[in-house]
């Protein structure tokens, strides 16, 4: 299991979707005991998305999504808009040292659950909102998704072909981006705590988030009242940059010089075609300067090759390259199973899977690994009301009656079945295949993805390192 | 309110933005972070720029000032052993080490974790490169490019009749950082509760393909192989960017409602009810009609304002922006977020904060440090170096 410094930190998390949840995964990891709140009426979308081979059976305990985001905690049902629930809910938040919250702002004011109600019974409560765009000011109240703030904050901006229109990230990543700035200041809040016995009150921005890692921009723009154009895959300096077609469909391999060393060794690897000592590529300037050019050259060159095979010739020849990977190759990435980046997990719905960790790292050359599979949809409501709010089973079974907790979510409980459910929630992937925004499906999946993990997953729990021992041991790491 | 990390000191030789951006905000929530650049030229962050009028200069570079806020900087060139000493009394004085120098350069300088567990048994040290200090590429040359190769996000980015695209700036570095920032506050805490140190191994690789999981999952779950769908999303179709009259927008309608609201606002009721608006399968194959009955409303409205009457029908509509409209962002101002601070060579610049307010803080900021701007104060203050030491140590180079 490795580190484990938040043994004994209990949090309480009412936030949905990715921010959130990712910030509160990290904290599971490290040992904290987290307890998510859903709400049968209305369901974490994420509890849908990528449902298990795509089939409907109990379809809210198959979301891909949801099995990877809530590893690690327990899981309970609460409507926080029915009294009751609101009422659980400031029981528990009791119980816990910290308070995660996602919403629009106002909304846990609503509910009647906002710091200063929930400070009341818990003087040292460490509360986090990861709002959109903070609690307060002009724009507050306004929605957000990760593909709004992947256009607010400039990247999508910064992010384009030559010439060309602004362009979404494939993956519009700023929700885990804020949500590990959350768990950062969460951290500072319990360190703040351990010293003063205060608690805080965090007020999170996610579009800060997202422009802190654009942050020269701004200094572009403030000294030369310059907006850097979109480039691409260029650099504003180094050439070759960019990448290059390889043999097979949609094959590419990356390759980036920044050096006259580099250019040197590329000349060598490629076996000095009579272009490469051309004078107007001799120095890193001139390559710039002449990179359209050049770039056709170079893609004349690893048009024939294969994209792994040319990238492992380079690396060897000590020039910046790699293959272009796909969500498919990223599975089966040598070095990410080398370094135990993904581990299986065993679910009662999904079975096994593998999945990636989050909070990227190893401690003491060991990686912290998931500690527990997601929770089913309400699984832990019965055992965390009745033991840690106090309430009795007929309590619980009112509030089940009426909706306010439970496993199912409501509209099914109300009668609607999954086949009516089918051309709402099931994903239209021959649709997708024929559009290209998926471009292949495979049957054997669920097969090999453990077996090629399989080995080195059985293998996670190491025993714990001497110390003193070096955390450099590759070949260690790599034993089977 | 007192900073959390008040007291606590960090010894940074960490260089261009991973390291960097992680040791920011350590300095801003109160760490004493004291930079150690290399004598002469400093963190390669001083050669990037952008700098005022094009005009190279070390104490101009904005990467290194917006990274640097609030840090000392104290020069040694750690490849002397008369540095690296110097280095080790200052690990000795020291709660964190962070360092992103390729994996076995500490262990050349003398100052692997193990060295420096040996004079502080309770030192948290982070180590970040591109590929972590193991594994089969660990050797590997690395660039913002070729991490954000591998993290598989340029196979979905782009257009299908087009190269794979990268993200605009240094992603992956900033990723990196940010990860950093986490476990070494996690590593923190562990070493405060059990009283031993810790070295947090990270790479900026992982800290990418941490961030875009659901990648792995649709392989997983579904067996699906994603491609390029220009800026559309696959499974919430349409979230994608779309031109209008003055600029861009991002046409997102939401989960709730949201295609009831996008007809009202097109001034198309009888939509509600129409195939594309209702089924998901058809808007995916049937994408560019839909693209046509949306795009005449956002040509004919400016952006803003297209915004608005979207955000008032609880749309989440964004606007594309670029870098001159977040510093004048009134909600950004609102919060706090950006701060001009005056600095002695490069003047007066906007600098940004944390993205949170910690109870009534994000941050304590500071201009930037000099090159060895601190080596007195640091080296003669704490070290017990005189001045006449310091200008032997100069001469040498080691300073």
């Amino acid at each position: 299991m490795g580190a484990q410094p938040l043994t004994g930190v209990r949090v309480l998390d009412a936030s949905w979707v990715w921010a959130g949840p990712t910030c509160t995964r990290i904290l599971a990891d490290m040992g904290a005991d987290v307890i998510t709140v859903e709400n049968i009426q209305r369901l974490d979308v994420t509890r849908i998305w990528f449902p298990a081979e795509n089939e409907m059976d109990e379809f809210w305990n198959r979301g891909g999504y949801c099995m990877k985001r809530h590893m690690s905690k327990r899981g309970i049902t609460l409507n926080l808009s029915h009294p009751r629930g609101a009422e659980v809910f400031k029981r528990l938040a009791q119980w816990a040292d910290v308070v995660v919250e996602s919403f629009s702002p106002r909304v846990m004011k609503q509910f009647g659950l906002d710091y200063p109600v929930l400070r009341q019974t818990k003087r040292d409560l460490i509360m986090i909102s990861l709002s959109g765009f903070g609690q307060k000011g002009p724009r507050a109240d306004w929605t957000a998704y990760g593909m709004g703030i992947d256009a607010l904050s400039g990247i999508a901006a910064n992010t384009g072909y030559e010439g060309g229109p602004p362009i979404r990230t494939g993956v519009s990543y700023t929700d885990p981006i804020a949500g590990t700035f959350g768990a950062a200041a969460v951290l500072l809040a319990l360190v703040h705590k351990r010293r003063t016995g205060e608690g805080t009150y965090v007020d999170l921005s996610q579009l800060e988030a997202a422009v802190e890692v654009i942050g020269e921009t701004l200094m572009e723009f403030a000294m030369n009242k310059r907006v850097a154009p979109r480039i691409g895959n260029r650099h504003p300096s180094m050439a070759p940059h960019g990448v290059y077609r390889c043999q097979g469909e949609d094959a590419w391999v990356a390759i980036a010089v920044g050096t006259d060393e580099q250019w040197d060794r590329l000349c060598k690897a490629m076996g000095e075609p009579p272009w490469c000592r051309e004078h107007r590529f001799s120095d890193l300037r001139s390559r710039w300067l002449n990179q359209d050019e050049l770039d056709r050259l170079l893609e004349t060159w690893t048009s024939t090759r294969d994209r792994f095979e040319t990238a492992r010739l380079l690396q060897a020849a000590r020039v910046p390259a790699a293959p272009v990977l796909n969500n498919k190759d990223l599975v089966f990435d040598e070095h990410l199973r080398a370094r135990r980046f993904f581990h299986v997990m065993n679910h009662p719905v999904v079975g096994e899977r593998l999945y990636p960790v989050q909070a990227a790292g190893l401690f003491n050359g060991e990686r912290v690994h998931a500690r527990r599979r997601a929770p089913l949809l309400g699984e832990h409501s019965r055992g965390v009301l009745r033991s840690i709010a106090g309430l009795s089973e007929e309590e619980i079974d009112a509030l089940e009656a009426e909706r306010v907790t439970g496993d199912q979510p409501a509209f099914i409980l109300d009668g609607i079945t999954t086949d009516q459910l089918k051309p709402m929630l099931q994903l239209p992937l021959d649709s997708l295949l024929k559009v290209g925004a998926i471009t292949r499906l495979d049957a054997d999946y669920r097969d090999k993805q453990l077996a090629g993990g399989k080995r080195r997953a059985r293998n996670m729990r190491q025993p714990r390192r001497q110390r003193g021992a070096s955390s450099i041991t590759p070949t260690s790491v790599l034993a089977p | 309110m007192a900073l959390p990390l008040d007291g606590v000191t960090v010894l940074d030789p960490t260089h261009a933005i991973a390291g960097p951006f992680c040791t920011k905000m350590l300095a801003l929530f109160g760490a004493e972070v004291i930079k150690v650049e290399k004598p002469g030229r400093g963190d390669i962050s001083r050669t990037m720029g952008p700098f005022p009028g094009d005009l190279p200069d070390g104490e101009k570079s904005g990467t290194f000032l917006q990274l640097n806020v609030s840090k000392k900087s104290v020069t040694l060139d750690l490849s002397t052993a008369t540095g690296a000493a110097i280095f080790r009394e200052l690990a000795k004085r020291s709660d964190i080490v962070l360092e992103n120098f390729r994996p076995g350069v500490m262990a050349g300088f003398g100052l692997s974790y193990e060295a420096l567990s040996e004079v502080n048994p309770r030192l948290v040290m982070t180590s970040i490169s591109n590929f972590g200090q193991d594994g089969p590429y660990r050797d590997y040359e690395g660039e913002n490019l070729i991490v954000w190769a591998l993290s598989g996000l340029m196979s979905v980015t782009g257009d299908p009749d087009k190269p794979p695209l990268k993200t605009g700036g240094y992603q992956s570095d900033y990723m990196a950082g940010l990860n950093g920032l986490v476990m070494t506050l996690l590593a923190f805490v562990q070493s405060q509760n059990e009283g031993q140190g810790v070295h947090v191994d990270l790479s900026a690789h992982e800290s990418v393909v941490a961030n875009v999981e659901y990648l792995i999952t649709m392989y997983t779950f579904l067996g699906a192989t994603r491609g390029r769908w220009y800026s559309r999303h696959p499974f919430s179709y349409p979230n994608e960017i779309m031109p209008c009259k003055d600029g861009h927008v991002a046409v997102i309608p939401g989960t709730s409602g949201g295609f009831a609201s996008l007809a009202l606002m097109l001034g198309r009721p009888e939509l509600m009810e129409d195939e594309l608006f209702t089924s998901l399968r058809a808007r995916i194959e049937r994408s560019e009609e839909l693209e046509d009955l949306i795009s005449p409303f956002l040509m004919e409205h400016e952006r803003d304002e297209v915004v608005q009457l979207a955000q008032e029908l609880r749309m989440p509509f964004a606007a594309v922006r670029g870098a001159n409209e977040i510093l004048e962002d009134p909600q950004l101002a609102a919060r706090g977020f950006i701060t001009e601070v005056e600095h002695p060579q490069a003047g007066v610049l906007p600098y940004i904060k944390a993205p949170f307010i910690l109870g009534d803080t994000s941050g304590s900021l500071r201009r930037p440090p000099l090159l060895g701007e601190h080596n007195e104060e640091i080296l003669c203050g704490r070290l017990g170096y005189s001045k006449q030491d310091l200008g032997r140590l100069r001469a040498r180079g080691v300073i």
